[in-house]
């Protein structure tokens, strides 16, 4: 160790003791700097929506009427439906086709192949796929432009996240439980059911809110695979570059709101169950190890293994 | 002792499946490969081919013809500036990656270390999918109201006196494309990069403590290196993504410094012109960028991490 | 011997529903609810015959109403779907399903000509409408627009039309007098000292490229034979000229869309862009009222016109409905409403007598002496002698789309 005589090194020094100890503070400064920064766009759509001159600008007044403009908007809301329903379906089959593909990747031999195929989508920008699947779809299958070739394109786009999320919460799945499970009795199907699936459902879930929000917002592949019907972000497209039409910033800005107040109704449950959950354990109620739905005691195993 | 046999119909198959394991295996991995193989590769293969076709009356038509990439290049003494914006795209997709994956590996390390076990983390991770609820377009033409002329920076800025007129640039340029392209894909790096973060065991980094390394030495020694499927997936997320957004450029590219035609909207111009064998020969061009960008990844990193994420 | 574990036992007895259960059902019911919902509506709104199915009409936003007052379809309603104004993916669509798709159609008038080749719009004597007479000579005769060149047949009806030109704002480019002053009256001021750095023009070649072609050919700076019909040579020139305005840093920005002209003018970013006329209105009635003029040109106005044409499945389906849809453009409300919330002119005088009678009607009010001017006004731009259509179709379209990404990539 250096005797400090110099200032230099005084200087090092104070300024690590500053970041000692405003370090935290530095760190949720810089995170909630960010944050606002991704959410600015959705909150200035926010304010846009009750702009009453309906122009992109800072807000010169506060108006409801792009919201009742919205609510008359039969495009508007026939967009809404049909996208609603294609993220619905999406989530569906993406959900299920990502579920199969992790449980079969597990077991399978050609790991590498069968990852670089599934997440090959990722690499491609929208307008490739979309593009490439419409002509070949059209031109060279004749088939026509509707809401099934939409769809394709909508779950080749979220396949690859779902995929890696369910794969990601499979990884906690620790191989001896399983195969513990299929020892003492337990087939493929049950082995599955009451033990991976609890754990894995936080990640499934994940897999499907993905789905259902990539489904959404996608524009380029739909743009090119699209029917007659209109989803939201083509309708936006249409609209936008040959119309004023505010009520769709009146529609963003619902579903920020809505979104946002999802989100804050989550944090709080999920902070006041964490703290009855202490609360429980102080008290010593006892809660169920394993939730399993039939009347097949989850001791038993200890039961058996005490037994043998 | 007395056994329950479950007998329901999914169990009946599971004991089909478990005398033949490999009938199980291929129904669940066939279907999900079979769909992305036909309509993945396939189309790809298709747009290798168009690439080398001719158009007559509107309509593809077979042939061998590589004018399509001697227009796209610039080869033999023709125009090059498709070729020029082709460039400008991946300088802006790969300093973009870059920005995005120093401010989002911070972020990440924040939330998936620092912040370990707080009940705030996951309400935190959902704030940033929000705005992948509104329409693309929308959000990137509400940057207007923050960076033009009299937007709330150039506002905020002269009411303090720091400036007496606009900022130039702040709006319409290279700097605004990145302003939006950042907004959209920080969160595509944060959340890989965090979903690695979240399984590194927290008995790992309590022995790298205990080892005596500083704080830093165990996000350079133990963090990053266990993070790297996400590192490298997040890179790829940024990346790709930049390569394929036509919306940013055209709607915050500016005229003087030609920020706002990217490659995406190439394509877009010649799909809408009907010049389908150049759009299919910028494509190719890119997939075989993706293509070496995964056979690299294999060869460095080897696939099979990003299933062990 | 089968013990029920204790834990099982503190769940199924007595505590009655836990707060988390509660919640799993709450919210799997909120999903099962909007899933039903969401089918049912589709359900409901599928398409079901052929007499139920409401018109479909595919156009440029311009011609939309937003209202059908008066229409009294018999069959059921009009669903409008916003259309490009770009002349390839407009063909394309048309060739592939928009033909089966739509009844009718309205778009660039120039694309009369491919659309009619391709056979995506047919010819449904449009002369046999009861107010065809009724139509402007100066829009009925003479209009390449709903002329087939090659034989000669009328296939549309024209519904909406005006000239192009420039929107100049007054007050930031001759302060002080409240009036255009100098260099406003031709295309230049967007190549002007005036507007350096603040002046930006359309990213879509099909209306900007013929102002810039006018402004070099009628000016005599560059040799252009014919503006509406440019040659490669005429191409590069132009293609020159605007990347040397633009290296010089002309322009701030390339504009597209609705929103992003109406926000550029309002936000003072550009004080000159080649826009829309309704860009103008639109600013003119802001609160408050900003400056906002339209040129007019010496050299000639972009001319366009917006024709509905029908489509093999309106003719074979719904040709009546298509054709009492036809007529309500023509008459009196439909004017109005059009002249009205867009200033654009349509086909006949019926809708200067309809608002004089109705000046209170539905999606108004509709002011008379504000109906009659635009008509003048407009007609007259048709009849200068100077202005030319825009063709949306030439021959090197290829050419002309590259030259314009070149210039404003």
């Amino acid at each position: 160790m250096s005797s400090s005589g110099s200032a230099i090194s005084v200087r090092q020094g104070q300024l690590e003791v500053f970041f000692a100890k405003h370090g935290n503070l530095i760190w949720k400064l810089f995170v909630g700097f960010f944050v606002l920064y991704i959410l600015m766009p959705p909150l200035l759509l926010v304010a846009v929506s009750f702009e009453p001159s309906g122009i992109v600008r800072v807000n010169t007044g506060f108006s409801l009427r792009w919201y009742d403009k919205m609510i008359n908007s039969r495009g508007l809301m026939d967009a809404l439906f049909k996208s609603i329903l294609l993220a619905f379906l999406t989530t569906a089959v993406t959900t299920l086709l990502a579920l199969q593909a992790a449980l079969g990747y597990r077991k399978a031999r050609f790991k590498t192949l069968i990852i670089a195929i599934m997440i090959l989508p990722i690499f491609l920008p929208g307008i490739i796929q979309g593009f490439s699947l419409s002509l070949l779809l059209t031109e060279f299958l004749g088939l026509q432009r509707s809401l099934w070739t939409e769809l394709v394109g909508h779950v080749l786009w979220a396949l690859p996240f779902a995929f890696l999320v369910i794969l990601t919460s499979m990884s906690v799945v620790k191989r001896e439980t399983v195969l513990a499970a299929m020892d003492l009795g337990a087939n493929e199907w049950r082995a599955f059911r009451d033990i991976e699936y609890p754990i894995i459902k936080p990640g499934i879930t994940s897999a499907a809110i993905f789905s259902y929000v990539l489904s959404f917002n996608e524009f380029s592949r739909t743009y090119y695979l699209q029917g007659i019907g209109q989803t939201i972000p083509t309708y936006v497209w249409n609209k936008i570059t040959v119309a004023i039409t505010p009520e769709i910033f009146a529609l963003s800005s619902l579903t920020v709101i809505l979104s946002l107040t999802l989100i804050a109704i989550a944090t709080i449950y999920l902070t006041t169950v964490g703290r009855v959950a202490k609360a429980r354990k102080e008290k010593a109620i006892p809660r169920p190890a394993v939730r399993s739905r039939h009347k097949a005691p989850a001791p038993a195993a200890t039961g058996v293994a005490e037994k043998a | 002792m007395a056994s329950r046999r479950p007998s329901g119909p999914f169990d009946q198959l599971a004991e089909y499946f478990a005398d033949h394991p490999r009938a199980l295996l291929s129904l669940q991995i066939v279907p999900p490969l079979v769909f992305v193989f036909f309509f993945v590769f396939v189309p790809l293969a298709s747009i290798f081919a168009w690439s080398f076709w001719t158009v007559e009356n509107n309509r593809l038509v077979p042939g061998f013809s590589t004018s399509a990439y001697e227009e796209f290049l610039g080869i033999g003494g023709l125009p090059t500036w498709r070729l020029d914006i082709f460039l400008k795209t991946l300088r802006i997709a790969v300093t973009q990656t870059a920005i995005a994956l120093v401010l989002g590996f911070a972020i990440a390390y924040f939330v998936g270390i620092k912040m370990r076990g707080s009940k705030y983390a996951l309400p935190l991770l959902l704030l940033f999918a929000v705005p992948f609820l509104t329409s693309y377009l929308l959000r990137t033409l509400s940057w207007y109201i923050v960076l033009q002329s009299r937007g709330l920076i150039n506002t905020v800025l002269q009411s303090i006196g720091a400036t007496n007129g606009p900022l130039p640039g702040l709006l319409f340029s290279e700097f605004s494309v990145h302003v939006g392209l950042l907004s959209t894909y920080l969160p595509f790096m944060i959340f890989p990069i965090w979903l690695a973060m979240s399984r590194i065991d927290q008995t790992v980094l309590a022995a790298s403590a205990d080892l005596g390394g500083r704080p830093r030495d165990t996000l350079f020694r133990v963090v990053v290196p266990l993070g790297l499927p996400g590192i490298l997936i997040g890179s790829i997320f940024v990346f790709v993504g930049v390569l394929g957004d036509s919306v940013v450029p055209e709607i915050l590219g500016g005229a003087t410094d030609s920020s706002r035609t990217l490659i995406a909207n190439l394509i877009d111009k010649a799909i809408s012109g009907q010049q389908y064998p150049m759009a299919a020969a910028i494509a190719s061009i890119i997939l075989l960028m993706a293509i070496g960008l995964i056979w690299g990844w294999e060869r460095a990193f080897g696939l099979k991490k990003i299933g062990e994420i | 011997m089968e013990e029920k574990p204790q834990g099982q036992q503190a769940v199924s007895e007595g505590r009655g529903v836990s707060r988390r259960t509660f919640m799993k059902y709450v919210g799997v019911g909120a999903v099962v609810a909007a899933g039903v919902g969401v089918g049912a509506y589709a359900y409901l709104n599928r398409p079901s015959g052929v007499s139920a199915a409401p018109l479909q009409w595919w156009g440029i936003g311009t011609g939309n109403p937003e209202r059908w007052d008066g229409l009294n379809d018999a069959g059921g309603d009009v669903v409008f779907t916003e259309a490009p104004w770009d002349p390839v993916p407009v063909l394309n669509k048309m060739k592939a399903d928009g033909r089966n798709a739509y009844d009718v159609i309205s778009n660039a008038g120039t694309l009369d000509d491919p659309l009619f080749a391709d056979g995506s719009i047919v010819d449904f004597d449009p002369e046999t409408l009861p107010s065809w007479s009724k139509i402007y000579p100066e829009l009925r005769t003479n209009n390449p627009t709903i002329t087939v060149a090659s034989t000669g047949q009328i296939v549309g009806v024209p519904i909406v039309q005006n000239g192009d030109s420039v929107a100049m704002l007054v007050d930031e480019l001759w302060p002080g007098t409240g009036q255009p002053g100098q260099g406003s009256d031709t295309y230049g001021l967007l190549f002007d000292y005036l507007t350096t750095g603040k002046s930006s023009m359309e990213q879509s070649w099909a209306c900007a490229i013929y102002k810039v072609a006018n402004y070099l050919g009628r000016n005599h700076l560059q040799t252009i034979e014919d503006p509406a019909s440019l040659t490669t040579n005429d191409l590069n020139t132009i293609k020159t000229f605007m990347l040397n305005q633009k290296a010089a840093g002309q322009f701030k920005v390339f504009w597209e869309g609705w929103n992003t002209a109406v926000s550029l003018l309002a936000n003072k970013e550009v004080l000159a862009m080649d826009t829309w006329e309704p860009v103008v209105f639109a600013l003119r009635t802001q609160n408050p009222p900003i400056n906002a003029v339209y040129m007019a040109p010496k050299e000639g106005y972009y001319l366009w016109n917006i024709p509905i044409y029908m489509t093999p499945k309106g003719q074979s389906q719904t040709k009546d409905r298509c054709m009492h849809l036809s007529q309500w453009t023509l008459e009196g409300w439909y004017g109005a409403r059009i002249t009205t919330i867009r200033g654009y002119l349509t086909a006949t005088p019926d809708a200067i007598q309809y608002a004089q009678d109705n000046p209170n009607a539905g999606g108004g009010p509709y002011d008379t002496a504000f109906i009659q001017s635009r008509h003048t006004l407009v007609k007259q731009k048709f009849s200068d002698g100077v202005s030319v259509y825009g063709n949306q179709a030439p021959p090197n379209v290829q050419d002309y789309q590259d030259t314009w990404t070149q210039v404003t990539s």
